[in-house]
Protein backbone atom coordinates (compact mmCIF):
# COMPACT_ATOMS: atom_id res chain seq x y z
CA UNK A 1 0.00 0.00 0.00
CA UNK A 2 0.98 3.51 -0.46
CA UNK A 3 2.13 5.59 2.33
CA UNK A 4 0.91 9.23 2.97
CA UNK A 5 1.69 11.01 6.06
CA UNK A 6 -1.31 12.79 8.22
CA UNK A 7 -0.36 16.36 7.07
CA UNK A 8 -1.07 14.98 3.05
CA UNK A 9 -4.06 13.79 4.05
CA UNK A 10 -5.48 16.59 5.83
CA UNK A 11 -3.83 19.52 3.82
CA UNK A 12 -7.39 20.69 2.80
CA UNK A 13 -8.93 20.68 5.75
CA UNK A 14 -9.92 24.48 7.29
CA UNK A 15 -6.73 25.40 8.84
CA UNK A 16 -9.26 26.85 12.08
CA UNK A 17 -9.38 23.47 13.16
CA UNK A 18 -5.53 22.16 12.85
CA UNK A 19 -5.30 19.73 15.58
CA UNK A 20 -8.53 19.36 16.91
CA UNK A 21 -9.69 16.60 15.07
CA UNK A 22 -6.69 14.89 16.38
CA UNK A 23 -8.12 15.08 20.04
CA UNK A 24 -11.83 14.26 18.71
CA UNK A 25 -13.86 10.82 19.47
CA UNK A 26 -17.00 10.16 17.70
CA UNK A 27 -19.72 7.62 18.49
CA UNK A 28 -21.34 5.92 15.51
CA UNK A 29 -24.84 4.36 16.72
CA UNK A 30 -25.74 2.66 13.89
CA UNK A 31 -23.40 1.84 10.72
CA UNK A 32 -26.48 1.69 7.80
CA UNK A 33 -27.25 4.73 5.42
CA UNK A 34 -26.55 7.26 7.44
CA UNK A 35 -23.85 6.08 9.97
CA UNK A 36 -21.50 4.48 7.19
CA UNK A 37 -21.51 8.00 5.38
CA UNK A 38 -20.79 10.04 8.23
CA UNK A 39 -17.82 7.58 9.46
CA UNK A 40 -16.41 7.76 6.67
CA UNK A 41 -16.48 11.80 5.62
CA UNK A 42 -15.31 11.95 9.01
CA UNK A 43 -12.35 9.51 8.84
CA UNK A 44 -11.63 11.15 5.40
CA UNK A 45 -10.71 14.78 7.21
CA UNK A 46 -8.73 12.92 10.13
CA UNK A 47 -10.79 12.15 13.11
CA UNK A 48 -8.93 10.62 15.38
CA UNK A 49 -11.06 7.98 17.19
CA UNK A 50 -14.03 6.23 16.05
CA UNK A 51 -16.29 3.70 17.82
CA UNK A 52 -18.50 2.04 15.63
CA UNK A 53 -21.74 0.15 16.93
CA UNK A 54 -24.09 -1.91 14.97
CA UNK A 55 -25.55 -5.60 15.52
CA UNK A 56 -26.48 -5.82 11.59
CA UNK A 57 -24.69 -7.58 8.52
CA UNK A 58 -24.29 -6.32 5.05
CA UNK A 59 -27.24 -7.23 3.19
CA UNK A 60 -28.01 -6.61 -0.77
CA UNK A 61 -30.86 -4.24 0.13
CA UNK A 62 -28.44 -1.87 1.70
CA UNK A 63 -26.33 -1.09 -1.11
CA UNK A 64 -28.82 1.72 -2.18
CA UNK A 65 -27.51 3.97 0.47
CA UNK A 66 -24.88 2.84 2.72
CA UNK A 67 -21.35 2.73 1.88
CA UNK A 68 -20.94 -0.52 1.01
CA UNK A 69 -19.93 -2.91 -2.02
CA UNK A 70 -21.08 -6.28 -3.54
CA UNK A 71 -18.23 -8.34 -1.81
CA UNK A 72 -19.47 -7.40 2.02
CA UNK A 73 -22.40 -8.83 1.70
CA UNK A 74 -23.12 -11.45 4.75
CA UNK A 75 -20.08 -9.23 6.51
CA UNK A 76 -20.86 -7.89 9.79
CA UNK A 77 -21.03 -3.81 9.00
CA UNK A 78 -18.92 -2.70 11.85
CA UNK A 79 -15.88 -4.72 10.17
CA UNK A 80 -16.69 -3.63 6.45
CA UNK A 81 -17.26 -0.59 7.39
CA UNK A 82 -13.31 -0.51 9.37
CA UNK A 83 -11.89 -2.22 6.17
CA UNK A 84 -13.20 1.02 3.82
CA UNK A 85 -11.99 3.49 6.38
CA UNK A 86 -8.63 1.91 6.59
CA UNK A 87 -8.31 2.43 2.78
CA UNK A 88 -8.73 6.30 3.19
CA UNK A 89 -7.49 6.97 6.67
CA UNK A 90 -4.76 4.72 8.37
CA UNK A 91 -4.33 7.48 11.37
CA UNK A 92 -7.70 6.73 12.34
CA UNK A 93 -7.85 4.78 16.11
CA UNK A 94 -11.45 2.36 15.35
CA UNK A 95 -13.20 0.24 17.84
CA UNK A 96 -15.89 -1.84 16.98
CA UNK A 97 -19.15 -3.28 18.71
CA UNK A 98 -21.04 -5.57 16.71
CA UNK A 99 -24.17 -5.30 19.56
CA UNK A 100 -27.63 -3.99 19.85
CA UNK A 101 -27.31 -0.67 21.46
CA UNK A 102 -29.39 -0.32 24.44
CA UNK A 103 -29.87 1.72 27.46
CA UNK A 104 -28.04 -0.52 29.64
CA UNK A 105 -24.93 -0.57 27.40
CA UNK A 106 -25.12 3.00 25.84
CA UNK A 107 -23.39 4.51 28.49
CA UNK A 108 -20.17 2.66 28.82
CA UNK A 109 -19.54 1.88 25.29
CA UNK A 110 -19.60 5.95 24.36
CA UNK A 111 -18.03 6.67 27.93
CA UNK A 112 -15.07 8.42 26.20
CA UNK A 113 -16.57 9.81 23.25
CA UNK A 114 -17.64 13.90 23.26
CA UNK A 115 -20.09 13.51 20.72
CA UNK A 116 -22.71 10.23 19.71
CA UNK A 117 -24.23 10.65 15.88
CA UNK A 118 -27.06 8.68 15.90
CA UNK A 119 -27.80 7.01 12.75
CA UNK A 120 -30.72 4.36 13.37
CA UNK A 121 -33.47 2.96 11.38
CA UNK A 122 -35.81 2.79 13.77
CA UNK A 123 -37.90 5.30 15.84
CA UNK A 124 -37.46 3.30 19.16
CA UNK A 125 -33.83 2.95 18.89
CA UNK A 126 -33.74 7.01 18.37
CA UNK A 127 -36.34 7.49 21.37
CA UNK A 128 -34.65 5.45 23.51
CA UNK A 129 -30.98 6.80 22.49
CA UNK A 130 -31.83 10.41 23.59
CA UNK A 131 -34.55 9.36 26.78
CA UNK A 132 -31.89 6.40 27.71
CA UNK A 133 -31.27 8.78 31.30
CA UNK A 134 -33.30 10.95 31.28
CA UNK A 135 -31.17 13.50 29.34
CA UNK A 136 -28.19 12.79 31.83
CA UNK A 137 -25.70 11.38 29.61
CA UNK A 138 -25.85 14.44 27.84
CA UNK A 139 -25.13 16.64 29.50
CA UNK A 140 -21.67 16.49 29.31
CA UNK A 141 -21.87 14.62 25.69
CA UNK A 142 -23.46 15.93 22.45
CA UNK A 143 -25.59 14.21 20.67
CA UNK A 144 -26.54 15.02 16.46
CA UNK A 145 -29.64 12.65 15.67
CA UNK A 146 -31.49 12.57 12.19
CA UNK A 147 -35.31 12.68 11.31
CA UNK A 148 -36.66 12.80 8.59
CA UNK A 149 -34.37 11.71 5.45
CA UNK A 150 -36.53 9.20 3.25
CA UNK A 151 -38.16 10.07 -0.24
CA UNK A 152 -36.89 12.35 -2.85
CA UNK A 153 -38.47 15.67 -2.06
CA UNK A 154 -36.86 18.90 -1.81
CA UNK A 155 -32.92 18.73 -0.55
CA UNK A 156 -34.09 22.15 1.05
CA UNK A 157 -36.46 20.97 3.24
CA UNK A 158 -33.42 19.09 5.54
CA UNK A 159 -31.94 21.47 8.04
CA UNK A 160 -30.28 21.33 11.33
CA UNK A 161 -31.95 21.99 14.06
CA UNK A 162 -31.29 22.34 17.62
CA UNK A 163 -33.66 20.49 19.91
CA UNK A 164 -32.10 21.35 23.02
CA UNK A 165 -28.44 22.50 24.53
CA UNK A 166 -26.81 19.31 22.88
CA UNK A 167 -28.81 17.59 20.98
CA UNK A 168 -29.40 18.37 17.21
CA UNK A 169 -31.74 16.83 14.69
CA UNK A 170 -30.74 16.67 10.72
CA UNK A 171 -33.99 16.09 8.38
CA UNK A 172 -36.91 17.25 7.49
CA UNK A 173 -38.87 16.15 10.45
CA UNK A 174 -41.76 15.10 8.47
CA UNK A 175 -40.85 11.81 5.93
CA UNK A 176 -41.05 8.13 6.54
CA UNK A 177 -39.16 5.72 5.39
CA UNK A 178 -41.70 3.25 5.56
CA UNK A 179 -44.18 5.46 3.21
CA UNK A 180 -41.53 7.22 0.86
CA UNK A 181 -38.34 4.37 0.84
CA UNK A 182 -35.06 5.52 1.82
CA UNK A 183 -32.11 6.35 -1.02
CA UNK A 184 -28.91 7.43 -1.22
CA UNK A 185 -29.66 11.21 -2.15
CA UNK A 186 -31.47 12.70 0.91
CA UNK A 187 -29.53 10.07 3.29
CA UNK A 188 -26.33 11.63 2.02
CA UNK A 189 -27.81 15.01 2.62
CA UNK A 190 -29.18 14.35 6.34
CA UNK A 191 -25.81 12.06 6.55
CA UNK A 192 -23.41 15.78 5.28
CA UNK A 193 -25.74 17.67 8.00
CA UNK A 194 -24.60 15.46 10.82
CA UNK A 195 -21.41 14.93 9.66
CA UNK A 196 -20.68 19.41 9.34
CA UNK A 197 -22.68 19.77 13.20
CA UNK A 198 -20.19 17.31 14.84
CA UNK A 199 -17.29 19.06 12.63
CA UNK A 200 -18.93 22.64 14.39
CA UNK A 201 -19.14 21.06 17.94
CA UNK A 202 -15.35 19.83 17.92
CA UNK A 203 -13.93 23.03 16.87
CA UNK A 204 -16.22 24.07 19.64
CA UNK A 205 -14.76 21.80 21.95
CA UNK A 206 -11.51 21.87 21.62
CA UNK B 1 -51.63 28.39 32.95
CA UNK B 2 -49.77 29.25 29.78
CA UNK B 3 -46.83 27.11 28.46
CA UNK B 4 -45.03 27.60 25.34
CA UNK B 5 -45.61 24.75 22.93
CA UNK B 6 -43.93 22.98 19.81
CA UNK B 7 -43.95 19.69 18.40
CA UNK B 8 -42.16 18.10 15.55
CA UNK B 9 -41.17 15.40 13.48
CA UNK B 10 -44.36 12.97 13.48
CA UNK B 11 -46.34 14.54 15.83
CA UNK B 12 -49.81 16.25 13.98
CA UNK B 13 -51.97 17.79 17.04
CA UNK B 14 -54.97 19.17 16.02
CA UNK B 15 -56.31 22.12 16.37
CA UNK B 16 -53.26 23.82 18.26
CA UNK B 17 -50.68 26.00 16.55
CA UNK B 18 -47.26 24.91 16.65
CA UNK B 19 -44.90 27.20 18.59
CA UNK B 20 -47.88 29.29 20.31
CA UNK B 21 -48.72 30.04 24.11
CA UNK B 22 -51.37 27.03 25.32
CA UNK B 23 -53.70 26.92 28.49
CA UNK B 24 -52.75 24.13 30.27
CA UNK B 25 -53.85 22.78 34.04
CA UNK B 26 -51.98 23.58 36.60
CA UNK B 27 -49.67 21.02 37.74
CA UNK B 28 -49.81 19.07 34.80
CA UNK B 29 -47.11 17.00 33.90
CA UNK B 30 -45.49 16.25 30.21
CA UNK B 31 -47.38 12.70 30.38
CA UNK B 32 -50.77 14.05 31.34
CA UNK B 33 -50.35 17.01 28.68
CA UNK B 34 -49.63 14.42 25.96
CA UNK B 35 -52.92 12.55 26.69
CA UNK B 36 -54.41 16.03 26.65
CA UNK B 37 -53.31 16.81 23.31
CA UNK B 38 -54.30 13.37 21.82
CA UNK B 39 -51.50 12.02 21.14
CA UNK B 40 -51.68 8.30 20.50
CA UNK B 41 -50.33 5.90 23.50
CA UNK B 42 -48.26 4.09 21.27
CA UNK B 43 -46.34 6.81 20.30
CA UNK B 44 -46.29 8.75 23.57
CA UNK B 45 -43.42 6.17 24.39
CA UNK B 46 -41.16 7.08 22.06
CA UNK B 47 -42.12 11.12 22.51
CA UNK B 48 -38.87 12.97 24.27
CA UNK B 49 -39.80 15.99 26.24
CA UNK B 50 -37.52 18.83 26.46
CA UNK B 51 -38.37 22.05 28.84
CA UNK B 52 -36.79 24.80 28.61
CA UNK B 53 -34.38 23.92 25.38
CA UNK B 54 -33.43 20.53 28.55
CA UNK B 55 -34.33 16.83 28.01
CA UNK B 56 -36.99 16.11 30.93
CA UNK B 57 -38.47 12.93 31.91
CA UNK B 58 -42.31 12.71 31.13
CA UNK B 59 -43.30 13.26 34.69
CA UNK B 60 -41.98 16.18 35.04
CA UNK B 61 -44.44 19.11 36.49
CA UNK B 62 -44.89 22.08 34.13
CA UNK B 63 -45.08 25.77 35.34
CA UNK B 64 -46.23 28.83 33.87
CA UNK B 65 -44.40 30.05 31.16
CA UNK B 66 -42.62 27.12 30.29
CA UNK B 67 -40.83 26.47 26.97
CA UNK B 68 -42.57 22.74 25.97
CA UNK B 69 -40.97 21.09 22.86
CA UNK B 70 -42.35 17.27 22.20
CA UNK B 71 -40.20 15.21 19.57
CA UNK B 72 -41.52 12.18 17.72
CA UNK B 73 -38.37 11.29 15.41
CA UNK B 74 -39.41 9.54 11.94
CA UNK B 75 -37.64 6.62 10.88
CA UNK B 76 -34.64 5.86 7.96
CA UNK B 77 -31.76 5.49 8.00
Amino acid sequence: MKKITYAQLTARNSSKLKSKLKKAVVGIAGCGGLGSNVAIALARIGICKLILVDFDVVDPTNLNRQQYFVEDIGKRKVDALLEKIKLINPFITLETHHIKLTKKNVQTIFKEVQIIVEAFDQVSEKAMLINAFGGKLFEEKYLVMASGLAGFSSSNSIKTKKLSKNIFVCGDNKTDFMEEGVMAPRVMIAAGHQTNKVVELIDKIF
Amino acid sequence: MKIFFEYLGLLHIEGIKNKSFIDVKENITAAELMTELQIRKEHQKFVSVFINDKEKSRNTVLNENDKVKLFLPTGGG
